[in-house]
């Protein structure tokens, strides 16, 4: 039977994507299977006419038969489809049902239909990791994803592994699929979904069961960092290295070690102590106390910045010396 | 009677003049007429639509459009074609036309209702139409929910608009129905009626039951963004595949009120251009209502990844392939009635073959979308967007402008163009192809529907079909040009019967019928088609 099957996918695969899931063939076999049959019933029915119509036409033929039923033909023409029709049913059915079987060892990614991005969330050890536009699967490994949506439905497709299902607010659905080969697959949301429904696209990277686990491992380290100083650093290598140096060096800015606890005075202020009440004035109203010998260049980070951030921020610039 | 003394000299069209003598008419055949130019002119904003929403998808990122722009685009194509263009092309212009006349009645049962029906549709469609001023509608014409819910304003507009053109919908239904238990002329059975009013007779019961439906899912999405009753959107506390549920149960069947008056065509087409007997008419007729029957019980179909269990699916997917069954029956019948035919080539011929290929082919393409699993592919790509283009384009507007043609000389009292008719068929036949056939097979690859940017893999696809979509719509532009020009210039009609049909409206009218239809009613002696 794989043979037939074979055969027909070799015949008719240009018109489906490649096969990278376990079950794709499930598909694939039954729609080369009705293809082949709607090319040989089409081809058939057109034949009999054009030829009905080139051998009965008006100028060959004197006078028209009268058959109003044939009740032989009838009975064929009414239970062959029937059959056909139904077989293609029923195997269409167990198709469906083998591919929804979800194996019990399968690894679970849940996944957020968003207007207009997916969102996938891996869990382990208690820990989180959110991530947008690639899911990152290990492959010959069973996934099953459970789905919803925040606001309105979306639905997952990824031709390339024949699965799609609605993500539905309120509403949580399943679907799985093993990966057989590595590489970058298609997602698509096909639910209409308003104005860039056409851009809420995203990636499956298949990758070896190693480099899943080594990237899951670091991802989910580093999006569970909590050590304020840590985050802080970063806040600072993405918003203040342009103009401040970790040292005593002047920038554009004055160099920030050692400044914490330290007395500051200022061209348009009073002195005051460095204190982390002055280092959040600082960042969200700069002008409002320039230091001497410096121009009024820096300019509010107001609204690009969380209460938290700046917190994290104030811990780091604690601990430079 | 004054009445009939009054109209007493001259056909239906000049019995009466001015524009007040139309805008009050309830003759049948006027109403028809009315109908003719309405929605002429729906085909022809829908079909820009199209032609926009082609052009913009040249190139995979956008050209001249914004997503906001495609999407509504998109969703007036939808709703002006299925709404305004193919829900009443046949029944309210052709069935109006025809019914009576082939029953050998005066008028429909109703005739002000059939004024009000007219009427019923214009408001509605003037309605959805306006909505474009207060910035257009983005939902596609299915208003899913929640999104239907959130989306803008316009939203409430379009489906009022949609909710009463429903009502024109169920009132053409009940005058059918009712013309056809009551006005049959003596001899008429309901077994001597011709195919043409089966058809509309199933397709009347359709639109009399199912639309409802459809009007009070609309009126409980208009309350909930009005009145923020809770029913579809989750956040409300409402089930958002319910509105699926309600929207399906009434569209499904609705896609039949689009098709099986156009098979009914197909049948008179094909009988009287084979000048023989139609093969199997009962088995035509009983399949039209077993179609109908059916239809009712196959909406979850287009559920089948909504997270419906996959035990409904199961039996919705047994259940669709049960309507292929009267469709195939159908199909094999019209081949069978050329067998030992005199066929002729004529312009209806030749676009109810359009029918036959385009629709064959539509029909095995439902095979792959009724099969659970492959649909789970298949579904919301372009595969199905071609599916339904050739049933609904292929399908349900060939067969009517087969129907078209072929009831024009006794619409007009004229012939038309016979070789530019043709011509005409034949561009659209070929257009239509150049445009559907690569969206099946990009579809198949994994083309999602209602994109306005897409994948540059697809591009190849896209372009073939948007070149296609020049061809088909020159192809219609020129057909309808031809009816609108030889309706006036057309030469005029020696014979009454020009295609040697054998039903009433040809066989017992003047060349255009005059105000009453007949002037003595018709006995019937036979069934029709008895060609011998």
């Amino acid at each position: 039977m794989r043979f037939i099957g074979d055969i027909l996918q070799t015949i008719f695969g240009f018109s489906l994507p490649e096969q990278a899931s376990e079950k794709a063939y499930l598909v694939d076999d039954l729609y080369n299977f009705v293809l082949l049959l709607s090319i040989v019933g089409f081809i058939g029915l057109m034949a009999a006419m054009t030829f009905f119509i080139i051998k009965y036409h008006r100028s060959q033929n004197e006078k028209a038969a009268y058959i109003p039923h044939n009740a032989l033909a009838e009975t064929i023409w009414t239970v062959i489809p029937t059959i056909i029709f139904v077989g293609i049913a029923i195997w269409g059915l167990f198709a469906y049902f083998k591919m929804e079987h979800v194996p019990s060892n399968a690894y679970k990614i849940n996944v957020t239909g968003k207007q207009w991005l997916w969102e996938f969330t891996y869990k382990k050890d208690g820990l989180e990791l959110n991530t947008t536009d690639i899911m990152y699967v290990p492959v010959n490994t069973p996934i099953v994803l459970d789905m919803t949506a925040t606001d309105v439905i979306h639905s997952f497709y990824v031709p390339s592994f024949r699965i799609k299902k609605d993500t539905v607010p309120g509403m949580r659905t399943r679907v799985n699929f093993t990966a057989t080969k590595k590489g970058d697959y298609r997602i698509f949301c096909t639910e209409f979904c308003g104005t860039s429904h056409s851009r809420m696209r995203g990636t499956v990277r298949v990758v070896s069961k190693a480099r899943f686990e080594k990237w899951l491992n670091r991802e989910i380290a580093e999006a569970n960092v909590s050590d304020p100083v840590e985050l802080g650093s970063r806040l600072f290598a993405r918003n203040c290295m342009t103009c401040h140096n970790v040292d005593t060096t002047t920038k554009i800015g004055p160099g920030l070690a050692g400044v914490f606890g330290k007395n500051r005075s200022f061209s348009n202020a009073a002195d005051v102590v460095a204190n982390e009440e002055y280092i959040r004035e600082s960042i969200l109203a700069p002008p409002a106390k320039i230091v001497k010998g410096f121009p009024n260049k820096m300019n509010s980070f107001a609204g690009l910045l969380s209460e938290k951030d700046i917190d994290h921020l104030i811990e780091y610039i604690k601990t430079l010396k | 009677m004054s009445a009939t003394d009054a109209h007493s000299h001259g056909n239906y069209i000049n019995c009466e003049k001015g524009l007040w003598s139309w805008l009050t008419t309830i003759d049948h055949k006027r109403i028809a007429l009315m109908y003719f130019i309405s929605i002429m002119a729906f085909f022809l904003v829908g079909g820009l639509f199209a032609i926009l929403l082609r052009l913009e998808l040249l190139s995979p990122e956008p050209i001249f459009m914004t997503g906001d722009f495609y999407n509504r685009a998109m969703t007036m194509h939808g709703s002006i074609m299925v709404f305004m263009v193919i829900v009443p092309g046949v029944p309210a212009l052709l069935g109006n036309f025809a019914l009576p006349i082939m029953l050998g009645a005066h008028d429909v049962a109703f005739p002000k209702l059939n004024l009000a029906s007219w009427y019923m549709l214009m408001l509605g469609a003037a309605i959805a139409v306006l909505s474009l001023f207060w910035g257009g509608v983005d939902t596609g014409w299915t208003f899913y929910t929640p999104y239907s819910g959130k989306s803008a304003d316009a939203v409430t507009m379009v489906v009022l608009g949609a909710f009463i053109m429903g009502f024109s919908s169920i009132m053409t239904g009940v005058n059918f129905i009712v013309t056809v238990h009551k006005l049959r002329a003596p001899g008429m059975t309901m077994m001597r009626m011709p195919l043409f009013v089966w058809s509309l007779y199933a397709t009347a019961i359709i639109q009399v039951i199912a639309t409802p439906v459809l009007g009070i899912t609309l009126l409980l999405l208009v309350f909930e963004r009005t009145f923020g009753v809770g029913i579809f959107n989750p956040a409300l506390g409402g089930d958002p595949v319910l509105f699926q549920h309600f929207f399906w149960f009434y569209s499904h069947p609705a896609v039949y009120i689009m098709i099986i008056p156009a098979m009914g065509i197909v049948s008179e087409v094909i009988a009287t251009f084979s000048q023989k007997t139609i093969f199997g008419y009962k088995a035509i007729a009983f399949s039209s209502l077993a179609i109908s029957a059916i239809s009712f019980l196959v909406w979850g179909h287009h559920m089948f990844v909504s997270g419906q269990s996959a035990l409904s699916g199961s039996i919705f997917s047994v259940l669709t392939m049960l309507v292929g069954v009267p469709t195939a029956i159908k199909l094999f019948n019209w081949v069978a009635t050329m067998y030992k035919g005199r066929v002729k080539l004529d312009t209806p011929m030749l676009f109810a073959i359009n029918f036959l290929a385009l629709f064959t082919i539509g029909g095995l393409t439902g095979l792959f979308l009724a099969a659970f699993n492959v649909d789970v592919h298949l579904h919301d790509t372009y595969f199905v967007v071609a599916h339904f283009h050739y049933t609904m384009l292929g399908g349900a507007l060939m067969g009517f402008f087969a129907g078209l043609f072929y009831w024009f000389p006794k619409m007009s009292g004229k012939m038309y163009n016979e070789v530019q008719g043709r011509i005409s068929a034949i561009m659209t036949f070929v257009g239509f192809n150049l445009t559907f056939i690569p969206q099946f097979i990009m579809g198949s690859q994994g083309m999602p529907r209602r994109y306005h940017t897409y994948d540059g893999i697809f591009t190849p696809y896209h372009v073939a079909s948007t070149i296609g979509s020049w061809i088909v719509a020159s192809g219609f532009i020129l057909a309808i040009y031809i009816l609108a020009r030889d309706f006036f210039k057309g030469e005029p009609l020696k014979d009454g019967n020009p295609w040697n049909a054998t039903t009433l409206e040809w066989t017992n009218t003047e060349i255009v019928p005059i105000h009453e239809n007949f002037t003595e009613l018709p006995t019937v002696t036979g069934r029709p088609y008895e060609y011998r």
